[in-house]
């Protein structure tokens, strides 16, 4: 922890206590950053990022202000302040609404993302042998132009105080890591990724990710899988049985449950730009989200998880709850307003990407609880139907409801076995009659901890890693091919 | 206080003495006034100053980069400690042939004292307003009001200098009533045309038809995009099919068809940097000047735009076109920033008028343009204001429905393309911008509905 940054969080305290303010709170935030990428052999980056700042949040009777400043001096501290209940004062004389923020007891706390190998004291050399010689074999394989790999690296240390006495710190650790290959044949274009799209699979810890990712010995496997997506045919159309792979499921479960769930949304903060919620507040406890097999929970203290913390960005402690449970509709991710405004309580959601942003609902991780089939079993018992792997393209409607995802890859399954595989597989289908037509959720044994490095919200935009906890599942009677 | 000459020469000293062959310092500094409404409230208020600092230094043809948000001389030194320290660890680069030596001077500034003295005080007595009328008329208004100033500088060890200001206004509305939605939006570098009353009008007469929204049969209809709707499609355009990465990866559409038609000739499309008809930007991440650069003239497939490596790499020309997105730098890539999409003849009433059975659009949701690349196939979803025309004129609101249509062909099919056009804004913070017109698309398709 940076002392430094330590006295100009407590002197940003007391002024905040001194106020006469309903609530202040005051968050420095030092970020590190680095990714290391490669395509075709070349070094593309090696960069390293540094970002450090403080924003002061007030609630000066009933409208909010907020002030951020990259500069931390004393002077820079009290003058942010001063902005931030300026901002407050000056528009409250418009607001005429109460707002509702409920006091609480001062929280004190730390918290460190566990790791065992720092991916800062791991050398650049190491780091860009591995991303060079990775994409060097996947460019170097049949039909493929274009190889790709990417190692990044998250570091936050975050300092958090508020008028109401709570001090936290916390520093989290995110990495992950990923490949890609693009190729060519006949006129057809194909991509593969490993260990996904979007990235990769993020999470919380350390290089132990990069050197469990195993790159350089998976790029035979993206190779074959390239080319047998070069020779294969388009996925066919019509109602079918699919079975969803984790890196597929992630997206499914994000865009069709970890937003619509968001209660900021739903009380319509986000008109704007991500839109609204079908899972209004009438409808909490009382609809069917998904099939009695579903529940889906967020908890920000799973191992792991690439949204796991201590504490969110406005100090409420970690917390597990219920969003659907045995399929119907329980739980909301939230902040403190937010829940105030319909009488729940805070589950503890509230992310900034920066210092310089104000906190707004988010993900943390929001997980699919096991069911209790072994994978093989779900594949023979499947007479007719297709296995869906590694999301390619996603778009949903500003409810949450008509979503359609293309996808790298389909298998066939037929009569209980894999068979050929498809290209450029499309499924579309409305949320909740999604969830409902889920009959099958593999068991623990299948279940991992995937992620996002960058869920975007807010107006403006604000990008944030979220973590999701995933097994394969099996859908009936879905629309394969664009059309519903 | 620190000044833009003050700020130069702390960048140029840092530029120059340091140890490295050779050193370049992109700055942009950014002064944001931010405000966020939902439910005729203003729910969100806030104000901060930031520095994006980006180092990238040569030591020998081994090249480093660091990035950081402080321009203060310490953390400018660190940043370049560790800008050289990258460079003694990478390889040898063999697309760097150095930095610029252009010097550019852009004669058109952007720049309004009336964006950047509005305070909150008056941009909250502006919205209280608008939150009394939308009240009075039974109507909820969300969306954001936020204004920007940015300073763009570029220094490096040849004695380069180039230096950019400019701001920016962004007032987004959506106006729900019981049933239905609408938008509409400002965004200038300046308060000229701004009259936050027609904002609101625009966007509230879309919720006051007397009929409620009907879901409308799946099929392909003759389409009318607003220019916002039209923006979205060029957002994703840009990144698929006109930046470096798009053409180095094979992806897009215009790879392999330099000189062939792959739209119709009415279509002509380009980035422009310099154009004052958008907002200006006039150099890259490297300090190299804009380029115009045509993606697709009269139909006719044109060229990519590139930053220097990439430039060397396919053995073209840097455009000036280099983009960094400081959250994610590994996503690098030239990306045009400053785009254009020709303007027609025809008026609104014209084209509304030749519609025998169709639709017109306000605003996209969600657009994903990476279904199939090389024939720009896109799904998204309509939303705020959709309409079914029948026999010329506009008949009721129409449920939202999702189209998945190849973009590449449907600009095969534009049959009126409005003489108006407007500003749309294009990516967060940035000088960048879409200027768009309406056009009408025959046979569009629509594969799904919005619905539970």
């Amino acid at each position: 922890m940076d002392n430094k940054i330590k006295d100009l969080l407590q002197f940003g305290q007391k002024i905040l206590k001194d106020l006469e303010i309903r609530y202040g709170d005051i968050r420095f935030v030092h970020q590190n950053r680095q990714w290391v990428k490669s395509t075709n052999g070349d070094l593309e980056s090696l960069s390293y990022i540094d970002d450090l700042g403080f924003g002061v949040r007030i609630l000066e009777k009933n409208s909010w202000g907020f002030s951020a400043s990259n500069i931390l001096t004393y002077e820079s501290v009290e003058k942010t302040i001063k902005e931030a209940f300026s901002i407050s004062h000056s528009v409250g004389k418009f607001a005429k609404d109460e707002i509702k923020f409920p006091k609480r007891d001062a929280i004190i706390g730390d918290y460190s993302t566990p790791y065992q190998l720092d991916p800062f004291s791991v050398s650049d050399s190491d780091k860009i042998s591995l991303v060079t010689s990775s994409s060097s074999k996947l460019k170097d394989g049949k039909n493929i132009h274009t190889g790709k790999c990417s190692i990044y690296f998250f570091k936050a240390d975050k300092y958090f105080a508020s008028s109401e006495g709570s001090l936290i710190y916390q520093s989290t650790l995110l990495s992950g890591g990923s490949m890609q290959a693009i190729g060519m044949q006949n006129g057809i274009t194909q991509v593969r990724s490993y260990p996904a799209s979007h990235e990769g699979r993020p999470r919380c810890g350390g290089y132990e990710i990069i050197n469990e990712l195993n790159l350089p010995n998976n790029t035979e496997n993206v190779i074959h899988e390239l080319n047998e997506l070069l020779s294969a045919p388009p996925c066919p159309s019509g109602k079918q049985t699919v079975i969803l792979t984790n890196d597929q499921m992630v997206l499914q479960l994000h865009e069709s449950c970890g937003h619509p769930s968001e209660l900021d949304r739903v009380l319509g903060d986000e008109i704007s730009i991500a839109g609204g919620s079908f899972l209004t507040i009438n409808r909490l406890g009382n609809i069917k989200y998904g099939s009695d097999i579903v529940n889906i929970y967020g908890d920000a203290k799973t191992d792991g998880g690439a949204g796991s913390f201590g504490f969110d960005d406005e100090g409420t402690p970690a917390k597990r709850f219920d969003i659907v449970k045995n399929g119907v509709f329980v739980g909301y991710l939230s902040g403190r307003e937010s829940s105030a405004r319909v009488d729940l309580e805070s589950t503890g959601a509230m992310r900034a990407q920066s210092w310089n942003c104000t906190p707004v609902v988010r993900m943390t991780n929001v997980n699919l609880a096991p069911g209790n089939w072994k994978y093989d079993d779900l594949i023979s018992d499947t007479q007719d139907g297709l296995l869906l792997c590694t999301n390619k393209s996603w778009s949903i409607d500003d409810l949450r409801l008509n979503f359609q995802f293309g996808c790298e890859m389909a298998q066939e399954i037929k009569n209980g076995k894999l068979g050929r595989i498809y290209r450029d597989p499309i499924y579309t289908g409305i949320t909740p009659e999604f969830w409902n037509s889920c009959d099958a959720i593999c068991d623990k044994d299948s279940w991992e901890m995937w992620g996002l490095i960058s869920c975007g919200k807010g107006d403006p935009m604000q990008s944030m890693h979220v973590g999701h906890g995933v097994a394969p599942a099996r859908f009936n009677n879905v629309q394969v091919g664009a059309k519903s | 206080m620190t000044t833009k000459d003050n700020i130069l020469e702390i960048l140029q000293k840092s530029a120059t003495k340091n140890g490295a062959d050779e050193c370049e310092i992109h700055l942009f500094n950014t002064k944001r006034s931010l405000m966020r409404m939902a439910n005729n409230k203003i729910i969100g208020n806030s104000m901060d100053e930031n520095s994006e600092v980006y180092i990238r230094l040569a030591v020998g043809n081994k090249i480093g980069e660091s990035f950081s948000n402080s321009i203060e001389e310490e953390s400018l030194a660190e940043s370049i400690k560790i800008a050289l320290m990258v460079a003694q660890n990478a390889v040898p680069n063999k697309y760097y042939n150095g930095f610029s030596r252009e010097i550019i001077k852009s004669e058109n500034s952007q720049y309004s004292s009336d964006i950047a003295e509005l305070s909150q005080e008056k941009k909250s007595e502006l919205l209280k307003k608008l939150f009394d009328k939308a009240l009075s008329d039974n109507l909820n208004v969300a969306g954001c009001f936020n204004t920007q100033q940015s300073n763009s500088y570029y220094v490096n060890s040849h004695g380069i200098n180039n230096t950019y200001s400019g701001t920016q206004c962004l007032l987004n509305l959506i106006t729900t009533g019981e049933h239905l939605s609408g938008f509409s939006n400002y965004f200038d570098w300046n308060l000229k045309e701004f009259d936050i009353e027609k904002i609101y009008n625009e966007s509230a007469e879309k919720c006051r038809f007397n009929s409620l929204p009907k879901e409308i049969p799946l099929g392909a209809y003759d389409v009318i995009l607003s220019p916002e709707a039209l923006s979205l499609v060029l957002h994703w355009l840009s990144m698929i099919g006109f930046s470096s990465q798009s053409f180095e990866e094979r992806m897009s559409f215009l790879y392999d068809n330099y000189g062939k038609m792959v739209a119709g000739s009415n279509i002509t499309i380009y980035d422009d940097g310099f154009d004052t008809n958008g907002m200006v930007c006039p150099f890259d991440y490297e300090g190299r000047k804009k380029k115009k650069v045509y993606f697709i003239k009269d139909g006719v497939a044109k060229d990519f735009v590139f930053d220097s490596e990439s430039g060397i790499r396919n053995g073209k020309e840097s455009t000036g076109h280099r983009a960094i997105d400081v959250d994610y730098p590994s996503d690098r890539s030239a990306f045009p920033h400053n785009i254009f999409f020709t303007s027609g003849k025809n008026t609104i009433d014209e084209m509304v008028g030749s519609v025998k059975k169709g639709l017109y659009i306000t605003r996209f949701h969600y657009i994903n343009g990476l279904l199939n690349p090389s024939i720009a196939l896109m799904t998204g979803l309509t939303r705020d204001g959709t309409f079914y025309i029948e026999d010329g004129k506009i008949k009721y609101p129409a449920k939202n429905l999702r189209f998945t249509e190849s973009i590449v062909e449907a600009f095969n099919r534009v049959r009126m393309i409005s003489k108006d056009q407007k500003k749309c804004h294009f990516l967060d913070g940035k000088s960048s911008s879409i200027v768009a017109p309406s056009v009408l698309i025959s046979d569009f398709q629509f594969t799904g509905h919005q619905k539970e």
